[in-house]
């Protein structure tokens, strides 16, 4: 009884402090952590109550013995696969971009982990921050040097990134180009243009 | 899944044999090392239970074997049928290496055979017997290494992987992590693997001697599942160091990006594994004269290990990618600035040392209370029986998830940067098929196996 009011009341508290908690705390954990927490509760509620259950005696027959062993067996499988099933997933996606537009490829370079733009840089709130923000590149690269054109600073950007960095970021970004075929390279050209 | 992919395809296939072949074939070589040691004990302690769990824990390894060979022709089969490219240049570039594979298949069959099969003729020279058995193992090793050596070369190819010399393919930048990953983890299989036969032995057992028997020997297939899978975690590490060290991307796509949930799991799986072996302890040492005495410390074992395993998975965020954009504030799905620790690799990396610690401290009360209390075999908690079920279920499932992870390490790649994967089912699995898939093979191979120990030890008994 008391490992079941402690494991309650651990799940209650996990529920009632977000809302007792200011979002400037910097502690507030969000919904999905709170279902975490509180299978990780029920878990732990589960150990002590196995800790704590009197033995169990042999089977009365080979059957129900064979039953139980499978039973275990295809519960413990079920349980884990079930979990795998309702986390993040992301979608199935194909390396063969056949038929999608430039830009199209082009986002996949930039999301691509060989060439590993996105772990710098954020579009659209993902992405890394330790290169500039790209969202709106497009625009602010047309203003960036004057008399360069978009086209042109973005190019020199992916060739010889050090030619020009923004202040308050390292110099850190190496000559994606290099990396990259000539068909991708203008792929995310049009990619990289088309974020206005 | 996509319409345009069928529910078998020829990826499907490839993975489902090749996963197989690889469970049957980490068990006939995993086991053979402690037979061969348990075998030793018995000469040096006198102890008749040693020498009869190296014999029938053999005699599983021989009908084991013609599985895992019957799997890898199949695996062979779908490789050269529907991923020709690929085949074509693995068998030319690695063409001593299968040659030598092929000769050392051969030889480890007939020691397998010739340690088996003179077991009783050999009855009075021991020495020679154990020294095929060594035999038996060295070559068994050797051709893991291998095949080890065209699996990671996969993963992490030299520069030119259709110039280099054989030596630089072979001993490419992950060899040795894989060869100490697998060779720790094969003996913690084979470790759980006798568990599970021993639990259903004791479980379907009717004369006490039997019983007591298998008791013991689940208590042995335990201790070598737990001995290994203390060291496995470093062995883990060091792999994923030289992944690291050779392309930091594959890492990010590890550890930061899309397959990132799927160490959750798997950290889920480990966790279990541990707490798993040390709930066999708690219930063990219930019997034991004396044994209660332990149990305060076994609880804080518990706590600890419990509270290592939840900061372990509290995952960084709740999205599936690097890249997705969070439907609501994404305050809600990621974690909060100030706790932000407990998502690194140093909060992570001192959880595991913790269960890792406590684990070994648990089994050292363990052969504490063994050493000075009197242990009544087979007459243990049904309980800890079927724990030493749900410890194998464990084992084999993290084997095939993290298969399915290492494979998809290489994402659109057959041969990284070298060989792009061109095939209709050229994708990333999401973290729930892939789950499913592994699932699934886990409980064919447990079907077998079940199969396995029924043919040779219940029929006609």
């Amino acid at each position: 009884m008391r490992l079941i009011i402690t494991t309650m009341a651990i799940i209650v508290a996990i529920w009632l402090i977000p809302f007792v908690l200011s979002d400037e705390s910097g502690l507030k954990f969000g919904w999905p952590y709170s279902v975490f927490f509180t299978l990780a509760t029920l878990f732990g509620g589960f150990l002590f109550y196995l800790l704590r259950m009197p033995p169990m005696g042999p089977f009365t027959s080979s059957r129900r013995a064979i039953g139980s062993v499978v039973l275990v067996f295809l519960v413990s499988i079920g349980i884990i696969t079930l979990l795998a099933n309702v986390s993040p997933q992301f979608a199935f996606e194909g390396a063969a971009t056949a038929g999608a537009t430039a830009e199209e490829r082009g986002k996949a370079v930039f999301n691509d982990p060989k060439v590993g733009c996105f772990l710098c840089h954020t579009v659209q709130g993902a992405g890394g921050t330790r290169g500039p923000d790209l969202t709106h590149i497009a625009t602010v690269a047309a203003n960036r040097k004057p008399g360069m054109s978009a086209q042109d600073y973005l190019k020199e950007s992916l060739e010889n990134p050090g030619a020009y960095v923004v202040p308050s970021f390292d110099n850190i970004m190496p000559p994606v180009a290099k990396a990259l075929s000539p068909e991708a390279f203008s792929d995310l050209m049009t990619y990289l243009k088309a974020l206005k | 899944m996509p319409p345009d992919v069928p529910l078998i395809n020829d990826r499907l296939v490839l993975w489902v044999v090749s996963e197989l072949h690889l469970l049957f074939a980490a068990f006939v070589l995993g086991s053979p090392i402690f037979i061969v040691i348990s075998e030793i004990l018995g000469v040096r302690t006198r102890d008749a239970r040693f020498e009869r769990l190296a014999r029938e824990t053999m005699r599983i390894v021989a009908i084991s074997y013609s599985l895992t060979a019957l799997f890898g022709a199949a695996m062979t089969f779908v490789l050269v049928a529907r991923y020709q490219t690929l085949s074509n240049f693995i068998f030319q570039r690695f063409y001593p290496i299968f040659g030598l594979y092929a000769t050392f298949i051969v030889v480890e069959t007939i020691l397998m055979y010739a340690y088996l099969y003179s077991w009783d003729a050999l009855e009075r020279r021991k020495s020679l017997h154990i020294s095929i058995g060594v035999a038996l193992n060295v070559v068994g090793t050797l051709v893991m290494f291998l095949m080890n050596g065209v699996g990671s070369f996969m993963l992490t190819p030299p520069s030119s992987p259709d110039r280099a010399r054989l030596w630089e393919l072979v001993n490419n930048a992950t060899w040795t992590g894989l060869n100490l990953h697998r060779f720790i983890a094969n003996i913690a299989f084979g470790g759980f693997m006798v568990a599970l036969f021993a639990a259903f032995m004791y479980l379907t057992s009717r004369k006490e001697e039997d019983s007591a028997f298998y008791d013991w020997m689940g208590y042995i297939g335990n201790f070598i599942g737990v001995a290994a899978l203390i060291a496995l975690p470093v062995a883990g590490y060091i792999y994923t160091k030289e992944i690291f060290a050779y392309n930091a991307t594959i890492s990010t796509l590890l550890m930061a990006d899309k397959l990132a949930w799927f160490f959750v799991i798997q950290g889920t799986m480990v966790g279990l594994l541990f707490l798993g072996a040390g709930y066999y302890m708690w219930l063990s040492i219930q019997r034991i004269k004396g044994g209660p005495r332990f149990r305060t410390y076994f609880r804080g074992v518990f706590w600890v290990a419990l509270i290592g395993l939840i900061i372990w998975l509290v995952p960084q965020n709740f999205l599936p990618s690097l890249t997705t954009k969070p439907a609501g504030p994404i305050g809600e799905v990621a974690i909060p600035e100030k706790a932000i620790f407990l998502g690194l690799m140093p909060a992570k990396g001192l959880a595991v040392s913790a269960i890792i610690l406590v684990t070994a401290f648990l089994y050292l009360l363990y052969r504490q209370a063994i050493a000075t209390g009197t242990m009544t075999w087979g007459r243990i908690d049904t309980k800890a029986q079927l724990t030493l079920t749900f410890l194998p279920a464990m084992a084999v499932y993290t084997m095939t998830f993290m298969g399915a992870v290492r494979e998809s390490a290489r994402g659109e790649w057959h041969i990284f940067q070298f060989m792009a994967d061109k095939s209709a089912e050229s994708y990333l699995t999401p973290l729930g098929y892939a789950a499913t898939v592994s699932g699934l093979i886990t409980v064919i191979f447990f079907l077998l196996v079940s199969g396995i120990f029924w043919l040779g030890f219940k029929v006609g008994h």
